[in-house]
């Protein structure tokens, strides 16, 4: 049985989505039960309490913040009460710009909910910002201009202004200059040139755990949503969530 | 230690400053300052902006800007027109482009021993020192059988203008 966890509706059109959303779940057969997120019932005490009634699959329905979110609450909470094999699903409401769409690779609605009949499971990496926040979709460390930082990992320390920091769940971090981020006129003229020019001003590098400090506080944000400020401390858990994914698929070439 | 086998490597972007030591098991891409060690299972690249002051550690190094420091190219490493290395060379095939500028030790490995050497000339009036290479017994008996030969090929052709005579 399945644990449905849903965001607050901004507007009308998202609530005839999650009338539609519940009508399929209805019929494809994995209904279970739902709740949604209110200033009575925050999210963590409506984690929780699935976990205490004993459901084992936890469904998020939002946006990407919300998402994760919910998947912060579910982790903490599990290895607190010493749970295991706790599975995670998400149902994303925007598709176009959703990293968790892009991460779990479903293109829409239907591909979304299909998947939770599917039941097809896959474990994730998970990263955790000290002391106990988690993330599963990739974090940005940016502001509105540009910032000196300092990174430091186990072996190396590296000082550099930049413009914007992304961070994956499995600590890929791309630190982005000004001069990688292309401005206007460049967007504007991309269609000009067919081969893409050699970024040089973009660092990319990987560790299993590291550390970010500014002179400034910079948000650490997912889809806007600030999840704390520098200086923060980062670590990596292979495989520690469970997600429902989809199922691979196998395409034949017509020749 | 990256242990990502064949995913993304490491990229030191134009405006990092690192210190200390990047170890990765797949490519590494320096274009920014570094001082300290390099090491890559794969290959590494300086790029024209890069001034690396530490060891290179890898398989095939390629260098277009400034290192301080010894190379050790298992397979190949190869110094650009825009490189310069100071420091010793530890290769199996070294090619050393015309512009380049080297000067250090250079130690080539007795597989695969390969050593192409372009004709340095002065540009600009910048003045090249070429390699400090020191061939090993084996090359000078391998460079004496090949006189030999050459010397073996000289008669064959004047016994064949004999011939047609």
């Amino acid at each position: 049985m399945y644990y449905y966890i849903f965001m607050p509706p901004e507007d009308r059109k998202t609530k005839r989505l999650y009338e539609k959303i519940k009508l399929k779940i209805g019929l494809l057969g994995i209904s279970g039960e739902m709740v949604q997120n209110t200033p009575l019932r925050t999210v963590e005490e409506l984690t929780e309490l699935g976990l205490t009634k004993g459901y084992n699959t936890i469904i998020a329905i939002g946006k990407d913040s919300f998402i994760n979110k919910v998947a912060h609450f579910l982790i903490n909470i599990s290895l607190a009460q010493g749970k295991e094999n706790i599975t995670f699903g998400a149902i994303p409401i925007e598709y176009n710009e959703s990293k968790i769409s892009q991460m779990l690779k479903i293109n829409n609605l239907n591909e979304a909910i299909e998947n939770l009949r599917n039941r097809h499971l896959k474990k994730f990496d998970v990263a955790l910002i000290e002391p106990n926040k988690f993330f599963i979709l990739p974090i940005e460390v940016c502001k509105n201009k540009p910032f000196y930082c300092n990174l430091s990992t186990k072996t190396y320390f590296i000082k550099t202004l930049a413009k914007k920091i992304k961070i994956t769940p499995s600590l890929r971090c791309k630190i982005m200059d000004i001069r990688s981020i292309p401005n206007l006129f460049q967007k504007a003229t991309k269609f000009l040139f067919s081969a893409p020019r050699d970024d040089k001003y973009t660092s990319s590098f990987r560790a299993k755990s590291f550390s970010i400090e500014s002179n400034e506080l910079i948000p650490i944000q997912i889809d806007n949503e600030i999840l704390a400020k520098t200086p923060i401390k980062l670590h990596t858990i292979p495989k520690l969530l469970q997600l429902i994914v989809p199922r691979d698929k196998i395409s034949v070439r017509n020749n | 230690m990256n242990n990502e086998g064949n995913g993304e490597g490491t990229i030191v972007g134009a405006n990092v400053k690192l210190q200390g030591t990047i170890s990765d098991n797949n490519d590494i891409v320096i274009h920014g300052a570094v001082d300290g060690e390099v090491i890559s299972e794969k290959n590494i690249n300086i790029t024209p902006s890069a001034v690396v002051k530490g060891p290179i550690k890898g398989m095939i190094i390629t260098v277009a800007g400034t290192v301080e420091g010894d190379i050790e190219g298992t397979e190949k490493t190869e110094i650009l027109p825009t490189g310069k290395v100071i420091g010793s060379i530890n290769t199996s095939e070294l090619i050393i482009q015309s512009g380049a500028i080297f000067n250090g030790e250079c130690k080539m490995t007795e597989e695969n021993k390969t050593m192409r050497e372009t004709k340095s000339e002065p540009v600009n009036g910048k003045s090249k020192e070429k390699e400090n290479s020191k061939p090993a017994d084996k090359d000078q008996q391998e460079e004496k059988k090949t006189k030999e030969m050459e010397e073996a090929t000289d008669a064959q052709e004047v016994i064949d203008d004999f011939e047609l005579d």
